[in-house]
């Protein structure tokens, strides 16, 4: 296999990797700024 | 005990058959059990059909993926790596990404609304929220999940058959009956609840499934690479397939364009509504995507091991190529877990696709058109029914198109036509304010038949002598792409010029607003005016004829149900 080859296959699978640890950690902070902020509001 | 169990070297069923049978029986006394005991908690469609709101993230995050796994990935992946090579990794091109948007963009925002609007459906949630009083929204969408959901159960029945024919060696129309039955009897037991709790079960087995295989394969012969190249020539070791210019863009983009069917297909969407907290999607997520990571990269070396075990087109049909592989390598007891597992995957997306019909019918065309004043027993009553009916023509359904392979039969009749059909008008309803009843009835209408007509496009440009040759690679490759890719972005044009022609529902800021605030939020708003600023489904309706609220329950939840359910979760006052 040449070694565009194996960066098709490893390739995509490491990008959707990092794309899943971004999305689980900005999806945390989100979720902690709307509940501060709700709860600000309510303060 | 292990030690006295023969390796099956002998044949697809050779001496496994009383062990895989063993296995099978034992798996569908579990099944049973899990209806059997679902079935104390039910008494509400929304029970029925998203489990009332009450399952966990990781229960979730595993149904989600098991109920879409099916056939297609158990049989139809290591059979597509069979036929191709390495290229068919890219199967998880388009989906898990699309996935991971799925869970971003809409799990949420769809979690909340639905609840607010106590609806258990898409077609109810489309009505809903794009404020249709003619009842075409809810109609059309409620006849293309009927169309394209029963094509899939009756996918799924072909494939359980097709697997239980090889194994034990019965005849064809047994297995379908006797897949048919499996199917339609745990559903019928225990609706969404038992569905959730049993894909979580058959989820690990096949994600043990899918790492045992190539471990027990890499520890014999290393990696396959070599021994594929070696067995089917480069192009199967090709990320491509040996395709150059526009055949490896169009053989690409078939790829990628599978994951255009994440949003559209109801029975990943109705996961999101089931979760018990908007604040666990994130885990859900988590847990949903590792397991695609597992299952597609598991499934294409599956398919490439059989490759460097059997050689380059030694089993006549490649769906055998994942039983195969499993008999050769692991002992009778342990090759019936993996089996049931290709078997439950089945069961498991039909059992999921059958409630979708189900909740169609019932909820959609019964309770929204024929009877609006129906009880939850007669509705739960009538939701067994339905099922059992669906479930027999999906069989009948199963045995006409019992010769189809499994792969096209769910990418093109089923999974695309869902993505074609419902997909935009998902995403739109819940990120676009503009988008409209008359758009999103278009947009199905575009989608479902350009799905329809694409597959059949290269057939029918051959039979009047057009269809472009070979080397007329741009146009070759355009007609024979995956037709989700062009009807997709069809669907979406026509979606969105039709809606900017029309009128937009007025209400449209403040069902935004429900994806922007917190649940209670909205709920201590709505104790604060005395009244749900939000037209409930399953709520207060007012007849615009008579301006006289009619406040009977509706569908499946009391205004003080969710009040309650909102107030217990403390998923904005616990501290994490």
């Amino acid at each position: 296999m040449s070694t565009l080859d194996w960066l098709g296959v490893v390739g995509p699978y490491t990008a959707f990797f990092v794309m899943l640890l971004v999305y689980y950690v900005w999806e945390g902070r989100r979720e902690r700024a709307i509940r501060d902020r709700f709860q600000e509001e309510n303060a | 005990m292990l030690s006295g169990v023969p390796a099956q070297t002998g044949g697809i069923a050779g001496g496994a058959g009383v062990w895989v049978l063993g296995t099978f029986a034992f798996y569908l006394v579990v099944l049973v059990g899990i209806g059997l005991w679902a079935s104390r908690f039910m008494d509400s469609v929304g029970d029925y059909v998203i489990g009332g709101r009450e399952i966990g993230p990781v229960v979730t995050g595993f149904s989600e993926r098991a109920s879409e796994m099916s056939g297609w990935l158990t049989l139809g992946v290591p059979a597509d790596a069979y036929g191709t090579g390495i290229m068919a990794f890219l199967n998880g091109l388009g989906m898990i990404p699309a996935d991971l948007f799925a869970w971003a963009g809409i799990a949420k925002r769809l979690r909340k609304y639905t609840e607010l609007v106590r609806s258990v459906t898409l077609p109810t949630f489309f009505e809903t929220r794009l404020d249709d009083d003619t009842g075409a929204v809810k109609a059309v969408s409620a006849l293309v999940l009927m169309l394209f959901e029963g094509g899939y159960v009756g996918a799924q029945i072909v494939a359980a058959g097709t697997l239980l024919q090889v194994l034990t060696g019965i005849e064809p129309w047994i297995g379908i009956v006797a897949g048919g039955v499996i199917v339609i009897g745990y559903t019928f037991l225990g609706g969404y609840f038992a569905v959730a709790w049993s894909d979580y079960f058959q989820g690990a087995i096949i994600l043990a499934a899918f790492i045992v295989l190539p471990v027990l394969a890499f520890t014999e012969m290393g990696l396959p690479f070599e021994a594929v190249a070696a067995a089917a020539g480069d192009s199967a070791t090709s990320i491509t397939a040996g395709m150059a210019g526009w055949a490896a863009v169009f053989g690409v983009i078939s790829y990628a364009a599978i994951g255009l069917g994440v949003p559209g297909n109801p029975h990943i969407m109705v996961r999101f509504m089931g979760i018990d907290e908007v604040r666990n999607v994130r885990l859900a997520a988590m847990v949903a995507q590792l397991f695609m990571f597992v299952a597609y990269v598991g499934a294409a070396l599956v398919g490439l091991y059989a490759i460097a075990m059997f050689g380059d087109g030694a089993l006549a049909d490649p769906d055998n190529a994942m039983p195969r592989l499993t008999l050769d390598l692991l002992p009778g007891v342990i090759a019936g877990i993996v089996l049931a597992a290709a078997l439950a995957a089945m069961m498991s997306s039909a059992d999921s696709q059958l409630l979708v019909a189900t909740s169609a019918v019932v909820e959609d065309v019964y309770h929204g058109f024929l009877d609006r004043d129906a009880s939850q027993q007669e509705l739960v009553r009538y939701s067994r029914y339905v099922t059992f009916g669906l479930g027999a023509a999906s069989v009948a359904f199963a045995f006409v198109a019992q010769n189809t392979p499994i792969y096209t039969l769910v990418l093109d009749y089923a999974w695309g036509g869902l993505g074609a059909a419902i997909g935009p008008t998902v995403i739109a309803a819940l990120w676009w304010k503009r988008v409209t009843a008359t758009g999103s009835v278009a947009s199905m209408i575009v989608g479902t038949a350009t799905m329809v007509l694409w597959t059949q496009l290269s057939t029918v440009l051959g039979w009047v002598g057009m269809m472009p040759p070979e080397s007329a690679a741009f146009w070759y490759g355009l007609v024979t792409v995956y037709g989700l890719f062009p009807a997709f972005i069809l669907s979406t044009i026509t979606l969105v010029v039709v809606s900017l022609l029309t009128e937009p529902p007025e209400n449209v800021d403040e069902h935004f607003d429900a994806f922007d605030k917190p649940l209670s939020a909205i709920v201590a708003g709505e104790d604060a005016a005395g009244s749900s600023e939000y037209v409930a489904d399953g709520g207060t309706t007012v007849d615009s004829a008579t301006d006289a609220t009619d406040t009977s329950p509706k569908v499946l939840t009391e205004r003080d149900n969710v009040r309650a359910h909102v107030a217990a979760s403390g998923y904005w006052t616990d501290d994490d």
